[in-house]
């Protein structure tokens, strides 16, 4: 977890520029940090679970695609998600919340990368890194539930097809 | 350009939905702007801009004021659970100084 956790360090730092630093480019670096620290530790989880060796996890780490993971993370936040167990296990509100973090961070990273024209003021930068650190906590939580383990392997795989 | 399959009174009735999350926050927030649009990804989204007063941050943590503002956005609009559920909610937040200080455009 380690990655992960340093990137959300870094995006600390990053959201408090020190008066010499460029503001601005300090503010889309940790928007886009905050994203990635998110991004790594669902991976890291999800590979930690299916692979035995260090270059198998590799491989399995690059077949995430953010795409998919923001089209599965959206069902989960807004309750439309079907796991893979029959019955549907009941998704835990600290799930809800992680999934809606990485559709929002997603998309901040986005505008934050990208959009030369947005402009990023304090609130908004640490609330990005607030949310972050929220989901961590909350992954934290529920990280074993059998919700999560599903919600992992959605990731990677997308969608529960009809 | 606003980006809707919203009839013309379902737009109206958001606004003023909007407007009545605003005035639960008295003192804190001093309006909160939305728009119909497409996110980076070209999926439809509503995208608010929830300006704070500068001594809401004084007496509130940030997190407090996002989070309040954010699920009772949620919650009041049903964001998740009505014909807006279509649309991907996104939330950005600022202060009056840091408006005036950024002279965004796009807040003004």
């Amino acid at each position: 977890m380690a990655i992960a956790e340093d990137l959300l360090a870094l995006a600390d730092r990053l959201s408090h520029p020190a008066r010499d630093e460029p503001e601005q480019a300090s503010f889309r670096r940790a928007i886009s940090t905050a994203y990635y620290a998110l991004f790594h530790l669902l991976i890291q989880e999800a590979v930690q679970i299916w692979s035995s060796s260090s270059s198998a996890r590799v491989a399995l780490e690059r077949r995430f695609e953010h795409r998919v993971m923001k089209e599965v993370s959206r069902a989960v936040s807004n309750g439309t998600w079907k796991g893979w167990t029959t019955p549907a296990i009941p998704v835990p509100g600290e799930l809800r919340s992680v999934a809606g973090a990485l559709v929002d961070l997603q998309d901040a990273r986005h505008q934050a990368d990208y959009d030369n024209s947005a402009l990023w003021g304090y609130s908004d930068v640490h609330a990005v890194v607030a949310d972050t650190h929220e989901a961590f906590d909350n992954w934290a939580k529920i990280r074993t539930h059998p919700a999560a383990n599903e919600y992992l392997l959605s990731l990677l795989i997308g969608n529960k097809r009809e | 350009m606003a980006t809707t399959y919203l009839s013309p009174q379902q737009l109206k009735d958001f606004a003023q939905r909007v407007e009545e999350v605003a005035k639960k926050f008295p003192g804190e927030v001093v309006r909160i702007r939305h728009s119909f649009s497409r996110d980076w990804d070209g999926d439809p989204a509503i995208y608010f801009k929830i300006l704070f007063s500068d001594e809401a941050l004084m007496r509130h943590p940030l997190t407090a004021l996002t989070n309040g503002v954010r699920n009772a956005l949620i919650e009041d609009l049903a964001l998740y659970g009505s014909e807006y559920s279509f649309y991907i909610p996104y939330f950005n937040f600022r202060t009056v100084g840091e408006q005036e200080r950024l002279k965004d455009p796009q807040w003004q």
